[in-house]
């Protein structure tokens, strides 16, 4: 029996189901996810298999059909968007395969608009946002890119914005969906030892979707997911 | 640029102005679109102001501020209800007047003019030496129409005949005029002369007002008197008040059509407005409807706001996602894209501002150029007695021309902001 306030996030017996064609699929069939503090899981499967939309019901950017989603104990899955948007702030930081960094803004803007999102209290002054957005860029040793457009970037550096991006909120998970995936392997290497090193010296938890099996051994435990459910 | 707002307003403001551009290109369009709707209205105002403004001022310049007549004819006894409303204060000059229609006739022409006695400049010098309140300079109604001739040549034996009018009597100054009262023409009915009374033109007058310049004659109040034969009589007062401003005017009246001597002695009082009521009706009118046909510029303008607004949460799902992910909420994301139409609005009515005082400052040398481009010249000012495109700024038509603006542009961006807030965080980051 899954006791959900023991953990940071708690998935129990997750659906969900998409309209493909005339018919209604499962793509989650009845899951069960455990992800506790400092824990890092990798997910891996092949395409389709339903990898992306289980990071999607886990971080709240999707809701299940069926069954209960408990974030620190605390059930989520009934909550309306808004309010889960409110709890991801500062809980939950994401990386892209697609980087998705806002291309009108710099590298020092990419990152100032996410720590003003994640802005909950007035004692975030702007010198103290000032201050996180220099603090994140220095973690990826990107500080001499802090004027340059985004698009001026290479895809590793555009992936080091993205890991910078997604701790400056100080979130306790990290939702990583395939982050080596537009990268060569030098950069793909490069990108994952420093997210990995990251992780651990900020005590964070992770959750990696990757299709590479070397990266998947670099977390504590694997999970392969086959036509929506866990293979053992 | 780091303000301390929310980060909404941050990204509505870098949408607009990125950092790697001045202005993002869909901006620039809708900040135009608005920006040339905002100028025409404030220009075709201006102007339509400018026009009323002048065709009011010679309005007032040629009938008073007030004018008291009686529901009788005439006005016995005049001096000393002239006495009276004096007491009443607030007034710079009450000039007694009489008219009529007449028959003048010249060597060539004959007219039915209105004709007009006024009081001399003798006849003020003998106010004033009696000291009877008059203010000189302000006694001299007719002295600023005078294009030929001089006030101080105003006697009995002489008139001053509207400009159009000596055209078409084809007279002039020095020329006399042979002029038969109405009372004249009522007599002869029962068989009783009263004969013409023969002025010499000693001046001519302009109003601007091609209607009264082609039918007055200024005669003194003495010289028509005695051609009318009634006595000391007078059609009424012109009144002049020591403030301008219709707001006075109007209390001024008020006061005066609730006085006693206003019931004693049957008097109706008239302002410059009440006499020209059609004429103002008109004009504001054509402001109305003018201004009403313009605004629909706008709403054209309001429709580039919203396709390019569209068009930018189309092209920013992905972006839009990402937001929502990072912890964003559906009206925040709504509220981005009705800032930025607000801001559209905004800019496109400061630009719009700006460009309708350039084309009205320098409106004499883009006109030129125009008349010149189209090989025409284009008089129609003279009718109005302008000599160049009149022009007259309303602070409250500048508030509403923003305040209608504004709310178009903000309109506008409601259906792209409401379509950004529904999209599902999942589905926009998926969208390819």
């Amino acid at each position: 029996m899954i006791n959900e306030n023991l953990h940071l996030i708690c998935g129990k017996n997750l659906w969900r189901n998409f309209h493909i064609g005339e018919g209604l699929v499962p793509i989650i069939k009845g899951i069960d996810f455990i992800l506790d503090k400092g824990d890092s899981i990798s997910i891996m499967g092949d395409s389709g298999s339903g990898k992306s939309t289980l990071l999607n019901l886990l971080s709240g950017l999707d809701c299940p059909d069926k069954g209960q989603l408990f974030w620190k104990g605390e059930l989520v899955s009934n909550s309306s968007a808004n309010l889960l948007s409110r709890k991801r702030r500062r809980f939950i930081g994401f990386i892209f395969q697609s980087f998705h960094l806002i291309s009108d803004l710099t590298v020092f803007e990419n990152l100032y608009l996410a720590a003003k999102i994640g802005v909950i209290s007035s004692l975030d002054s702007e010198k103290n946002l000032k201050i996180k957005v220099e603090k994140a860029l220095s973690l990826v040793r990107l500080e001499e890119f802090s004027k340059c457009s985004v698009l001026s970037l290479s895809g590793g550096e555009k992936q080091r914005v993205a890991i910078a991006r997604a701790l400056i909120n100080d979130p306790s998970v990290i939702f990583a969906d395939e982050p080596t995936g537009n990268l060569d392997d030098r950069a793909s290497e490069e990108i994952m030892q420093l997210l990995l090193s990251l992780v651990t010296e900020n005590l964070k938890s992770l959750v990696l979707v990757t299709h590479n099996v070397k990266f998947s051994r670099y977390t504590n435990s694997v999970l392969n997911l086959k036509d929506g459910i866990f293979n053992a | 640029m780091l303000i301390n707002v929310p980060w909404y307003f941050y990204y509505a403001f870098k949408q607009l102005f990125p950092s790697n551009k001045y202005i993002s290109y869909f901006s620039l369009i809708s900040i135009i679109g608005v920006a040339l709707g905002v100028s025409l209205l404030i220009i075709v105002q201006s102007v339509m102001n400018g026009f009323g403004e002048n065709i009011r001022m010679h309005l007032s310049q040629t009938y008073g501020d007030l004018t008291i007549t009686s529901e009788k004819t005439y006005i016995n006894d005049y001096s000393k209800l002239r006495e009276e409303l004096f007491e009443y204060g607030g007034l710079i000059s009450v000039e007694p007047y009489l008219e009529t229609v007449v028959m003048a006739q010249s060597e060539y022409k004959t007219a039915f003019p209105i004709m007009r006695g006024l009081e001399t400049l003798q006849d003020k010098l003998y106010l004033l030496k009696n000291d009877k309140h008059e203010e000189l300079n302000s006694l001299s109604s007719i002295e600023k129409f005078i294009i030929r001739g001089s006030y101080e040549a105003l006697n009995n034996e002489t008139l001053f005949v509207g400009e159009l009018l000596a055209n078409s009597l084809e007279v002039s100054v020095g020329d006399s005029l042979i002029v038969y009262s109405q009372n004249a023409i009522e007599r002869i009915a029962n068989e009783e002369w009263l004969f013409p009374k023969e002025f010499s033109i000693a001046g001519l007058i302009r109003t601007g007002s091609p209607g009264l310049d082609n039918n007055i004659l200024i005669s003194s109040l003495g010289g028509l008197q005695e051609l009318v034969d009634r006595g000391s009589v007078i059609s009424g007062f012109n009144i002049g008040l020591n403030e301008s401003g219709t707001s006075y005017l109007l209390q001024i009246k008020n006061q005066l059509e609730s006085s006693s001597i206003a019931e004693d002695k049957k008097l109706i009082f008239e302002t410059w407005m009440d006499k020209n009521f059609d004429l103002l009706f008109v004009i504001d009118q054509e402001k109305r409807v003018i201004s009403f046909i313009i605004i629909f510029i706008i709403l054209v303008a309001s429709f580039s706001i919203a396709v390019a607004l569209m068009l930018s949460v189309i092209r920013k799902t992905k972006e839009i996602g990402l937001l929502r992910a990072l912890g964003a909420e559906s009206w925040q994301i709504a509220f981005c894209f009705c800032l930025q139409g607000f801001l559209i609005g905004v800019f496109g009515c400061i630009l719009g501002i700006l460009f309708a005082f350039l084309v009205l400052e320098n409106r004499e040398i883009i006109f030129s150029f125009y008349t010149s481009i189209i090989g025409q010249e284009v008089n129609f000012l003279g009718a109005y007695d302008l000599y160049s495109i009149p022009v007259h700024y309303l602070i409250e038509d500048f508030i509403k021309v923003i305040l209608l603006s504004v709310f178009i542009s903000f309109s506008a961006a409601l259906l792209p902001a409401i379509r950004a807030a529904k999209l599902k965080p999942s589905e926009a980051l998926r969208n390819d």
